[in-house]
């Protein structure tokens, strides 16, 4: 085997590829998947409640039973539809959230027969701005379904949606700035590698770190930012006029990207698949082990981080319309330049 | 180089085929059973009145605005913010940036004191207003 990838060294790469592809896009949607139910039991514990607990044990069938009756489910589309936007919109909300996983570390590069393979799907030099460029993607998704609903809720969370996850956009690109002034470098595996044995951003950036977390709730359409469906106020926000397996996709691409977002504090600010006092070294003295012990502690600070979702949603109440843009624009702003200058004079040779 | 972005092609391929199929998968099983009156645009049970796609608040273009105008800023920023800790003169560097961004800042003071940022805008009530 290993004379034969010595050889063919894009064999590997192909099968390593396409390997990472199975298993991360497998990660995501089983954990996109048991969120709600994560979350139905988190907030019955917090409201001292059962819970789901009728489909299977403690009702962890929940999520099968539920994606099989979105496939069984009629599908009325309401006649005074865009038919293709209402159509594309759901899945306009999923795939760029799925795609943001492409560059996503998910543990230190593991060796087989003698090559070596990057644990993320694709180890591109410009990470973040593709993560940027993908990620506002999802604001199409959201607004299309919007208008192309042509009914008045809707368009009201449509337009909503869409001035708030560009407003946030911006203190979520100005917060990271600081993170590359430190690191000298978009790609995630570096940024990885420079907080392993050495200060996690969080810690040497607290601003910078404030802001994308409350940048990453808004980005999300999460409590206390969830204007946009705001179920006391407009019904269902954006997706009120759809049912079944596309309103199934709106739910799914809502998860995904909290997915998604949890992962990039854990590799931007939080240190990745990094342990406390371990270096990079002692990763590689262990060999494919420590890439078994990166992608664990990655996993429990992603797992961490999706139970704050959970504990600020029933902790926080909704914000108002105008709340939320003073927020965004006079506090967060400001808030992410100061934190740029921060990391400029921390970053200064004493 | 470009080998990462086939990987990124294989990957979008995989995505939409994980959109798609649910989707397709449903068409085949579900029961179609349409009648004008559930077909009719979700108001509470209200008739609705007139079509949903109108003008709306023009509060959302001013913001939209103000959004590509600072996002273009930004994407000024990530170069620099790449080469900052290789500079030979790092003190510069933070000045010639912070210049910069205090040109930004100073977009951003001009809206705020326009009022463009405020969502609820108020206006010179003075005059009306009785002595509180």
């Amino acid at each position: 085997m290993n004379e034969f990838f010595a050889e063919y060294p894009l064999v590997f790469t192909m099968a390593t590829t396409l390997a990472k592809i199975v298993l991360f896009t497998h990660i995501g949607l089983i954990l996109a998947a048991y969120m709600p139910w994560v979350e139905r039991k988190v907030s019955a514990w917090m409201q001292d409640r059962v819970g789901p607990n009728r489909v299977g044990y403690a009702g962890l069938g929940q999520p099968i039973a539920d994606a099989l009756k979105f496939i069984f489910k009629e599908d009325p589309v309401p006649g005074h539809v865009d038919k293709v936007l209402f159509t594309l919109a759901p899945a306009l909300t999923v795939i760029p959230a799925i795609l943001v996983l492409a560059v996503v570390p998910f543990a230190p590069a593991v060796s087989l027969f003698g090559q070596t393979a990057q644990m993320a799907i694709a180890d591109l030099s410009v990470g973040i701005l593709f993560v940027f460029a993908f990620s506002s993607l999802a604001v199409y998704g959201i607004t299309l379904a919007g208008w192309a609903s042509n009914s008045k809720y809707p368009l009201i969370g449509g337009v909503r949606s869409a001035a708030q996850m560009v407003s946030y956009e911006l203190c979520l690109g100005l917060s990271v700035v600081g993170v590359f002034m430190a690191a000298q470098t978009l790609r995630l595996t570096d940024i990885v590698e420079l907080q392993v044995d050495g200060y996690w951003n969080m810690f040497t950036q607290p601003i910078g770190f404030l802001v994308f977390v409350i940048a990453a709730f808004a980005e999300t359409n999460r409590l206390p930012f969830d204007l946009p469906e705001a179920e006391t106020e407009l019904v269902a926000g954006y997706h009120t006029e759809y049912g079944s397996m596309k309103f199934a996709m709106f739910f799914a691409g809502e998860y995904m990207a909290m997915f998604v977002f949890s992962c990039l504090v854990a590799v931007l600010f939080m240190g990745g698949w990094d342990v406390p006092f371990m270096s990079n070294e002692s990763f590689a003295a262990l060999g494919n082990w420590g890439a078994a012990l990166g992608f664990v502690a990655f996993l429990t600070k992603v797992l961490l981080f999706l139970f704050f979702y959970v504990w600020v949603r029933f902790t926080i109440p909704r914000f108002k319309f105008d709340q939320l843009m003073h927020l965004g624009w006079k506090v967060l702003i400001p808030l992410s330049l100061l934190n740029i200058l921060w990391a400029g004079l921390w970053n200064m040779p004493s | 180089m470009l080998q990462d972005y086939h990987a990124v092609l294989v990957f979008l391929i995989t995505g939409v085929a994980m959109v798609c199929t649910p989707l397709i998968l449903g068409l085949l099983f579900r029961p179609k059973n349409d009648y004008a009156e559930k077909t009719m645009p979700y108001e509470c049970g209200e008739d609705p009145i007139g079509d949903a796609q109108i003008r709306f608040d023009m509060r959302f273009y001013t913001t939209a605005l103000i959004f590509i105008i600072f996002e273009v800023e930004i994407a000024f920023m990530f170069p620099w913010a790449h080469v900052f800790n290789s500079a030979p003169d790092k003190l510069f560097a933070l000045g010639a940036g912070l210049i910069f961004i205090f040109i930004v800042f100073l977009g951003l003071i001009v809206d705020w004191a326009k009022g463009d940022l405020d969502w609820v805008k108020t206006f010179d009530t003075n005059k009306r207003r009785v002595q509180d």
